[in-house]
């Protein structure tokens, strides 16, 4: 058998993703592309008062945005149980940031949790770092507006 | 030199010996033989041509005059005072859209473009006719990848002036047939034929007066010259009307304060120094692959066209991309594998060291249209070998599994 050329989590992630799906309405819809290779991805937010209640995404992208974005939404955002500000998002995309940069410190790791740190790996890839991180700008992107217009 | 054992061949790229390489629609890789005569023309020839009244100047005009032969003679062209050198297709192509764009009768004129155009075929002549009021007609090949004479009229109206087709898509490798095209275009009062022969220099025939083609582009690199030149082939109508895309150096006789006289073509399209280094790499080329045989080349690429496309259509889960019959991939077959990105396709094949393309390859609005979100590409040359193709298929036949996907 073939050795996987990703590791089990990543590819768990992107064949599989928990959070894939396009909500009939969302109250913010942020579109992110890498023009470079064709990686394209929207996120669907249910923003209310500052608090994230609710995300999804959808996308045409490699495995590695594919599982960048689902691990982004299952640590960022928990669906139902428990709702999140922007500003905490932030934090959490903020310290991904720093982990795909070299900087990360032992707290950012431990915040970011275990299958996040798989992506690691991929900041030596420099042609599939911006895979990674597509999903997590585009977060941040949205995530600035949402705290501009608190 | 003689080339006449594949290995001889071969050894002229000693980088083969540390991948597999399948992108050759991207660039060609340049044998020793190319190599040799740019580093000597810098080493001991090296001056600019047209200008000194030394004899290294006056030696590298000869080598630039030959140049010009050369390609003329390889794209069947009348006189060598039709083949203008520029950086690259993209640059011939900008300067066509220029030079067509200036003359255009404001609102008056149509265009017709190809759909399944290199971005480079397609941006410079939407941008200026959308600057000039041109009204641009697509042209939609068809499932193969062929344009069609059903799909060309339908885009041509009696206001068409200018068509742009490729020769050979750098998608579906479908090798257009121009001459009918052009019958067709020629139909038209003063409309202009625009071929990109990117995709076809290096591996089919080419005859610019037999075909009929108005404008003719092709890039050096393709066919293993330098990166860095190209060549625009123009008819004389054509080289007559437009006017230069740059001014500067060399294309003018006389320059005053308050005007100036542009020289005659090819140098009229020639601004500034040449890329010598280019040109000599490019006629070096040339000579090389006469050395190996062109008919031989073809020949060559024929073979490992077959066992390339019925193993890749065999595996499953893959699709690919335009005619199921290999006469109609001109050394490119583009794919689709079900549930695994182009992305990731190429970087599975780059882990055993092959190298393939993967994305739109400057055609998103063609794989738009075919509604794939980008496919990957391999490419073959005459120096590739049928281990390496076996090779590349026992890797693409791991991919899906590679990516957790168990049938």
């Amino acid at each position: 058998m073939s050795k996987l050329f990703y590791g089990a989590e990543i590819l768990e992630h992107a064949n599989r993703p928990i959070h894939w799906k396009e909500p009939p309405e969302a109250s913010i819809k942020a579109h992110g592309s890498n023009a470079s290779c064709g990686d394209s991805l929207t996120l669907y937010m249910d923003v209310k008062g500052g608090m994230i209640l609710n995300a999804s995404f959808t996308a045409t992208a490699c495995a590695v945005a594919v599982a960048s974005c689902d691990m982004m939404i299952d640590r960022v955002v928990r669906d139902g149980t428990f709702h999140v500000s922007a500003k905490y998002a932030l934090n959490i995309v903020e310290a991904f940031e720093r982990l795909m940069d070299g900087t990360a410190t032992e707290k950012d790791k431990q915040s970011l949790g275990k299958s996040i740190a798989e992506l690691e790996s991929i900041r030596i890839m420099p042609s599939r770092k911006k895979c990674a991180l597509l999903a997590w700008k585009t977060m941040k992107n949205a995530l600035n507006e949402v705290i501009e217009n608190e | 030199m003689r080339f006449d054992t594949f290995g001889a061949v071969r050894d002229q790229f000693p980088i083969l010996k540390n991948c597999i390489y399948l992108d050759n629609a991207a660039t060609q890789m340049r044998p020793e033989f190319v190599l040799k005569d740019v580093h000597d023309f810098y080493r001991h020839e090296n001056a600019n041509p047209y200008r000194g009244m030394y004899k290294l100047s006056e030696n590298a005009t000869e080598t630039c005059d030959s140049a010009r032969i050369a390609v003329a003679k390889k794209i069947g062209a009348e006189s060598s005072s039709q083949i203008v050198f520029t950086r690259g297709a993209t640059e011939s192509l900008n300067m066509i859209a220029c030079a067509e764009g200036e003359i255009s009768f404001y609102g008056k004129e149509e265009w017709a473009i190809s759909i399944d155009n290199h971005h480079s075929a397609l941006l410079p002549f939407v941008e200026r006719a959308d600057a000039n009021n041109i009204r641009v007609n697509k042209i939609i090949p068809n499932k193969n990848g062929e344009i069609t004479p059903k799909a060309l009229k339908k885009a041509l109206t009696d206001k068409t002036t200018l068509v742009v087709i490729p020769h050979v898509s750098n998608v579906s490798g479908f090798p257009n047939d121009i001459e009918a095209i052009a019958d067709i275009v020629h139909q038209i009062p003063h409309c202009a034929l625009v071929v990109d022969a990117c995709q076809s220099v290096g591996h089919l025939p080419i005859d610019v007066q037999e075909m009929g083609a108005d404008y003719l582009v092709f890039s050096g690199h393709k066919i293993g010259a330098p990166m860095g030149i190209g060549v625009l082939y123009m008819s004389k109508a054509c080289q007559d009307y437009c006017f230069p895309y740059q001014l500067g150096g060399e294309m003018v006789d006389e320059v005053h304060w308050d005007n100036f006289h542009v020289t005659d073509a090819p140098l009229k399209f020639e601004a500034g120094t040449p890329n010598m280094g280019g040109i000599v790499g490019l006629a070096s080329a040339i000579d090389f692959r006469s050395a190996v045989g062109e008919s031989r080349i073809r020949l060559l690429e024929r073979e490992l066209m077959k066992p390339l496309l019925s193993g890749l259509r065999a595996i499953p889960g893959i699709k690919v991309i335009g005619s199921p019959l290999p006469e109609f991939h001109t050394g490119i077959v583009s794919f689709v594998v079900d549930g695994v990105h182009p992305h990731d396709v190429a970087k599975i094949l780059d882990s055993d060291n092959i190298c393939v393309r993967a994305g739109y390859h400057c055609a998103q609005p063609y794989l738009e249209h075919l509604n794939y979100n980008g496919c990957v590409r391999a490419s073959v040359a005459y120096y590739n070998t049928h281990e390496e193709i076996e090779k590349f298929l026992e890797s693409m036949d791991a991919v899906r599994e590679r990516m957790g996907l168990f049938e």
